[in-house]
């Protein structure tokens, strides 16, 4: 299925996509982008939404809440200009998944 | 279970049999499934960590030649150009199944390097900056890929798990239990029945004497 690409959150980083021909909305408001994503989330074109990360850390259970639902589209928080996401490290996940140290 | 709730007849016997048989394939196979999930996503990680380090390093890569950009053309030309190109990129999204577990997979559809801004009014830099991005969004494919088959496992690993140790610790024991009980009973009442005979046939030779 040939399916958009959307970005969420820092003005800078919806422009560097916006050169590759990605869509995106800059907003530093945490309601809005939540909104923001409900909408992707609902539309069946959107393949992947990319969330920067200041925006992200602030919404991060309604992220994970709605990964933990969804299918598709597939959310991936990713780094802006001067920080980074802070989600838990891979490793951790499947560490707790394990129950063992890996 | 609680105990003595079940009549100890052979039909009550023969269904907890069949129940506890059904309960310890069950749990093979899901405990087989676990170490199956678990296998996969360990071969996955260390590929998957590895992406993500790489996204991150071409995000630093791409602000940067954006930066660059901007200060050779200026904030607004730079805008002017993001704001003409159409926004038509498309990934291809599709599912494959593991263990019954949906998984992603992504495919970045191979860019044409059409270009859709004039040469005349860009720098070169802005094609650095294209060029970086295009990196960006091809690895931030592959690592939504990763991330969420990593993610959803782990989910599924945690589910599978909860599943084996109900199997492994509450319903084998029961059935198990039922089992021994009616079966007991079962063997209580036919020594009852031997001795009971018995007793009849030494009381019959007493009588014929």
């Amino acid at each position: 299925m040939e399916l958009k690409v959307f970005v969420i959150g820092e003005r800078d980083t919806v422009l560097g996509f916006s050169l590759i021909g990605v869509d995106g909305m800059a907003t530093d408001d945490a309601d809005v982008a939540v909104q923001k994503l409900d909408d992707l989330l609902a539309d069946p074109s959107v393949g992947i939404v990319l969330v920067t990360s200041e925006i992200a850390n602030r919404i991060m259970p309604v992220i994970e809440n709605r990964k933990a639902l969804a299918t598709l589209p597939l959310i991936l928080e990713i780094p802006d200009r001067l920080s980074r996401p802070a989600k838990a490290p891979l490793r951790d996940l499947v560490r707790r998944a394990l129950g063992v140290s890996i | 279970m609680p105990q003595g709730s079940v009549p100890p007849t052979r039909a009550v016997l023969l269904q907890a049999r069949r129940d506890l048989a059904f309960a310890r394939e069950a749990h093979d196979l899901l405990d087989r499934k676990r170490q199956a999930l678990i296998a996969h996503v360990l071969s996955m990680l260390e590929d998957a960590e590895d992406l993500e380090r790489r996204l991150e390093r071409q995000f630093t890569t791409a602000y940067e030649a954006l930066g660059r950009a901007r200060m050779s053309m200026g904030v607004e030309r730079v805008g002017w150009v993001a704001l003409s190109t159409a926004k038509e990129t498309r990934v291809n999204v599709t599912e494959r199944s593991i263990m019954g577990v949906p998984l992603p997979v992504v495919e970045v559809e191979p860019r044409e390097l059409r270009l859709q801004y004039s040469l005349s009014g860009t720098t070169a830099s802005v094609d650095r900056a294209v060029r970086a991005f295009g990196e960006v969004l091809s690895l931030a494919c592959r690592v939504a890929e990763t991330e969420t088959t990593v993610w959803r496992l782990a989910r599924e690993i945690r589910k599978t798990q909860r599943r084996v140790n109900a199997l492994a610790n509450v319903l084998i024991p029961e059935y198990a239990s039922i089992v021994a009980q009616v079966e007991g009973a079962l063997e209580e009442r036919e020594r009852e029945d031997f001795y009971r005979v018995k007793a009849v046939k030494r009381m019959r030779r007493k009588e014929g004497r």
